[in-house]
């Protein structure tokens, strides 16, 4: 009976091969041969196919013939075994932030993940944890991308100012506050990976929002803080953080969305107050 | 729901006349233009439709009922998700797949903990008030079926482990809603561990501490 499941399971890889050779140019993935065998195993979302579920693929890579990072084993896939297999890449060097997926249960860039060298375990790759999937490892990016815009990520001043006339001087001090924001290259791995995000995406902002949020709420050059943080003053675009702290540990830019969330509560609170900015020296 | 509204309207405090009227209602849009054709304009209606320049300058109170009300970034996000689940995409996998980590672990042992023992504490006290038994004649049964001390201490150490690292695990996360001890992640696993190792050797002590108790007052009986 065992047995039997097993050749059915077979079977209907081989079949799903078949149907994928015919659609594009690769044969049925031949048994790999090698010392270095990784399985991969993809979720795979066909948005084409009426009806389509979710599916998990495994794909086997010869670690000898791939290059280090799971983005050279999702691209040596795509280019000689399924070139149906989809997601985002750009810079290939974690500065562009295409690339973000859950890889072995983590939320990072595939770009800068180097392979599990372990052949005898396989490694998970899943797209971004509780995103609407477009196809197989893209996920939809516009509510993250709509809330990015609603906390008006520019600096914005009180005084008329023309530009080119002079410097808005800025403290080294108060250059040093920015240090660890301004990096975030919004590839959303740490608010795909809050909870509090996965059940109120709609009302909660999340780590990578909030975090640049504070960013230009710190700014010395800055004159609206006040109406920045009442914007965020609801119980849910702020408060709805429950301190879980998932988004620090996953950072790929190992910034801190967590601490900058706690500052942002603590100004919200009246704990803490925007220092006056440092007049000018000229 | 009854009480939290109310205290809020009353904290207005002139404005306390509608907090007998409405005394049980958030006061929502709906509420607001009621309130409005009934020419009772209160500062926290006009405040909805007021700039957020202007509502700074005001009491703090009247804030968080403005607060009730979606930003507007909340009622697209809201559009957004109704619009994902009529086009039937799949949600990506979450939970089942995210690597448990310390963080969303203690996370979320701390609200699940939360949880039961308000939960424990609400059947309990509804419970004796309306069973034709006390917690003092509850607990005397119990005692009387002389369980082995092995047997109860786990069951003590069941109840004890939670209320400490609840109340541990709470101080830490009130630090971490403050931006204190979040510097690094390093930090935030070292007082994750220190907190669960620390309330682990507590409930510990407790357990053996009500053991020896025990056995001292089964010898002198």
């Amino acid at each position: 009976m065992l047995a039997r499941s097993a050749l059915l399971v077979h079977s209907a890889e081989l079949a799903a091969n078949a149907a994928r050779a015919a659609s594009g140019a690769a044969a049925a993935q031949p048994k790999k041969t090698g010392n270095r065998i990784k399985t991969f195993e993809i979720y795979r979302f066909n948005p084409e196919a009426p009806g389509a579920k979710p599916t998990i693929q495994k794909f086997d890579v010869d670690l000898d013939q791939c290059g280090t990072m799971i983005l050279d084993a999702l691209i040596k896939i795509k280019n000689e075994v399924d070139p149906t297999l989809t997601f985002r890449r750009s810079c290939r060097e974690g500065i562009c932030g295409s690339c973000a997926m859950n890889i072995g249960g983590e939320n990072t860039l595939a770009c800068i993940c180097k392979i599990d060298a372990d052949t005898s375990k396989s490694t998970k790759i899943y797209p971004l944890p509780h995103m609407f999937v477009v196809k197989d490892l893209v996920p939809d990016m516009n509510l993250f991308y709509a809330q990015y815009a609603s906390i008006q990520p520019w600096i914005q001043k009180k005084t008329p100012l023309t530009l080119g006339e002079k410097q808005m001087h800025q403290s080294v001090a108060e250059r040093d506050r920015l240090d660890g924001l301004y990096e975030c290259i919004l590839c959303a791995c740490c608010s795909t990976s809050c909870p509090s995000y996965w059940w109120n995406a709609d009302k909660y902002l999340g780590p990578a929002v909030l975090m640049q949020a504070y960013r230009w709420v710190i700014d010395s050059r800055d004159d609206y803080a006040t109406e920045r943080l009442h914007r965020m003053h609801d119980s849910f675009s702020a408060f709805k953080c429950h301190t879980i702290m998932n988004c620090t540990k996953t950072c790929p830019k190992h910034l801190n969305p967590a601490k900058a969330i706690g500052e942002i509560k603590s100004l919200l609170t009246g704990f803490k107050s925007k220092p006056a900015a440092e007049p000018s020296a000229f | 729901m009854i009480n939290i509204p109310t205290s809020i309207l009353c904290r207005l405090g002139a404005r306390s006349a509608i907090s007998r009227s409405f005394g049980t209602s958030v006061i929502t849009k709906d509420s607001c233009e009621m309130l409005e054709k009934k020419s009772l304009k209160t500062e926290s209606c006009r405040l909805k439709y007021a700039d957020p320049a202007r509502a700074k300058d005001t009491q703090k109170s009247i804030i968080r009922i403005v607060s009730e009300a979606k930003t507007p970034i909340q009622k697209f996000g809201w559009e957004y998700l109704v619009k994902q689940r009529g086009m039937k995409r799949p949600i990506a996998p979450h939970l089942t797949i995210y690597q448990p980590q310390l963080t969303w672990m203690l996370s979320g042992f701390h609200r699940i903990s939360g949880c039961v023992m308000a939960g424990t504490l609400l059947v309990g006290g509804l419970g004796f008030a309306v069973l034709p038994l006390d917690f003092t004649t509850f607990v005397e049964y119990i005692r009387g079926w002389n369980l082995p001390c092995a047997v109860t201490a786990v069951f003590k150490y069941i109840i004890a482990f939670p209320i400490i690292f609840h109340t541990l695990n709470g101080i830490r996360f009130l630090g971490f809603d403050l931006a204190k001890g979040v510097d690094n992640i390093g930090q935030v696993y070292k007082s994750g561990w220190l907190v669960f190792g620390v309330s682990a050797v507590i409930a510990l002590a407790i357990v053996i501490n009500s053991c020896q108790n025990k056995s001292k007052a089964v010898k002198t009986a």
